[in-house]
């Protein structure tokens, strides 16, 4: 047991502190900036595993962020469905959608690819803007239910900090398991070289489809937890600045890190809500800045940096003693 | 067992092969031969489905390969070494090893809580491994370390080994002496006679020609994009031709 507790007591920490977190008497004041950074985190780990693992870019995660927001709200503000079967809906159609969408665009490559997803980004914000018979328009909709099992309604941000960080940690530790089964293999050998891993067998042009359904099914999950917490969507939620910090998150977290998710919403989402509030719309150079900063000096990620730093500092106090 | 009949390639612009018809017979070392830019890549990148056929076709006993894409010849055994060995240079060995067997091991979709996928492996692949790891017990030592700290020597067994961990029928290796010390390329080639008399149908290109007919069964001259001479390795030792455009003049 002690030895156990040796060796993983990291992993305690974390989850004493996860506990903790969200009561008064910690920081409770910040549960709304905690949801969202868990919100940002389901999406962003869809996001390492497209981008970091198979290599694909998405300059358009927002779209199924939001499409996801969207059916939730629709179909349990509107139409009155139980939000729960709602959020299930969302999931299937954002995955089904992007399963037709990634068969098409998935034969471009690189920059191609990554002007697609933009292209597709784009457009899902404008229906967002023009159906808005159903969306609500550029206003967007209010008033959307609140999640609840049972009769317990999760109505305060204490309570969905747990909601939202169940879901989180249930997404990191399914896409940790993908990263290191046979799957996981596959998908760092496409990373690879797309020719090599065909030529031992891999269906590449599938995989990458797959992964792409995954992440957005990730993204809807996450957009669907979204509205119910804020009881609020609009289509700027969604816009390509969205999709930008997306992909902030997942550069500054490490492309090839799953756990590195976590730090990269985190550090920027408190940027914007804290730091960045006065820039007002100069906020995208901040994090133009930060990608370029990033990409030039440790393009492995902030997350995966540090993570060596500390490795390499602890192996040399350990030298000295 | 691999019948190609009047095949013609395009790559790029450039008709690369003309017409070409060879068969490789189960259980013989084939190669072919010629000077650069014969089209002898071309036409092993053609066979394995990377590159369109113009004309022709290619087929393994009775199946028709033409149209198929790279990884669904593998599952009907076809594996294919291209020129420079394709490793993933950033992961292990096992990984490599393991990722060569992908096409029919299944571990769980989703492996379980943790690394358990390690330790579930089918029998049949793990058998696999340990014929690799015998032909090859410098691999056993390095399971750990990433392929592309390898030796050049090393990396062309771990590339024999990955392919190996498929279980094909018939292998198609694009210069696999590409860079090796001479007598690592003799290691090689003497491993190859051994896998084809395990049974393994080889299909083999070489910038020695010398050493390729050496232990081929039989074999192809190709010049610029035609196989011109086709005969069994000892005659086309013997040939005068051959002599003079590959093998040089020691060759009695």
């Amino acid at each position: 047991m002690l030895q156990w507790l040796k060796k993983r007591w990291i992993y305690l920490v974390a989850a004493i502190l996860l506990i903790i977190i969200p009561f008064d008497w910690f920081l409770g004041k910040y549960n709304t900036l905690l949801i969202f950074i868990g919100l940002n985190t389901m999406v962003t780990v869809g996001l390492c595993l497209l981008m970091g693992y198979t290599g694909q870019v998405s300059l358009g995660q927002a779209a199924y962020y939001g499409i996801g927001a969207y059916f939730s709200a629709i179909l349990s503000k509107t139409y009155g469905v139980d939000p729960w079967i709602a959020m299930l809906i969302a999931a299937i159609i954002t995955g089904t959608f992007a399963y037709s969408i990634g068969y098409l665009i998935f034969r471009l490559k690189g920059n191609y690819l990554a002007m697609a997803t933009l292209g597709i980004g784009i457009i899902v914000w404008i229906l967002f803007r023009q159906l808005s018979q159903f969306t609500g328009g550029p206003d967007g909709m209010s008033g959307i239910p609140y999640l609840s099992i049972g009769g317990f309604v999760f109505d305060t941000p204490f309570k969905r900090y747990y909601l939202v960080w169940f879901f989180t940690l249930a997404i990191l530790l399914i896409s940790q398991n993908i990263i290191r089964s046979r799957t996981g293999r596959a998908l760092r050998a496409i990373h690879g070289s797309e020719d090599a891993a065909e030529s031992i067998g891999i269906n590449v042009a599938q995989f990458k489809v797959k992964i792409f359904v995954l992440s957005a099914v990730f993204a809807s999950l996450a957009g669907s937890l979204f509205v119910h917490h804020l009881r609020f969507v609009s289509p700027q939620q969604f816009n390509f600045l969205a999709s930008v910090k997306l992909v902030v998150m997942a550069v500054i977290g490490g492309l090839a890190s799953i756990w590195g998710a976590i730090f990269g919403a985190a550090t920027t989402n408190i940027l914007s809500d804290e730091l960045l509030l006065n820039f007002g719309e100069l906020d995208i150079i901040v994090y133009g800045l930060i990608l370029m900063l990033v990409m030039i000096f440790m393009p492995q990620g902030l997350f995966v940096k540090l993570k060596e730093t500390i490795t390499i500092w602890r192996a040399r106090t350990a030298k000295k003693d | 067992m691999l019948r190609v009949e009047n095949v013609t390639v395009v790559n790029g612009r450039v008709t690369a092969v003309r017409d070409a018809s060879f068969i490789v017979n189960e259980g013989e070392i084939v190669t072919l031969i010629g000077s650069n830019g014969a089209g002898k890549s071309t036409m092993l990148n053609a066979i394995a489905g990377y590159i369109p056929l113009q004309s022709g076709s290619v087929r393994l006993h009775d199946q028709q390969l033409s149209g198929l894409t790279p990884h669904q010849m593998v599952k009907l055994g076809l594996a294919y070494v291209p020129e420079g060995r394709q490793l993933f240079g950033p992961m292990t060995v096992m990984d490599n090893l393991l990722l060569g067997a992908y096409s029919w091991c299944s571990e769980k979709p989703f492996g379980t809580l943790g690394y358990v996928g390690w330790f579930v492996r089918q029998p049949s692949v793990q058998a696999n491994l340990e014929m690799v790891f015998h032909l090859f017990p410098v691999l056993k030592e390095r399971y750990k370390q990433q392929a592309g700290s390898l030796s050049g020597g090393e990396q062309q067994m771990l590339a024999i080994g990955q392919i190996l961990m498929s279980s094909p029928r018939i292998i198609l290796l694009d210069e696999p002496s590409l860079g090796l010390a001479p007598t690592l390329v003799k290691d090689i080639l003497k491993l190859l006679v051994k896998l084809r008399n395990d049974g393994i149908t080889i299909l083999l290109i070489e910038q020695d020609a010398k050493a390729a007919l050496k232990i081929a069964d039989r074999g192809y001259v190709m010049e610029r994009g035609r196989i011109t001479i086709e005969g069994t390795a000892r005659e086309l030792l013997g040939n005068d031709k051959v002599i003079q455009a590959y093998l040089g003049k020691s060759v009695g």
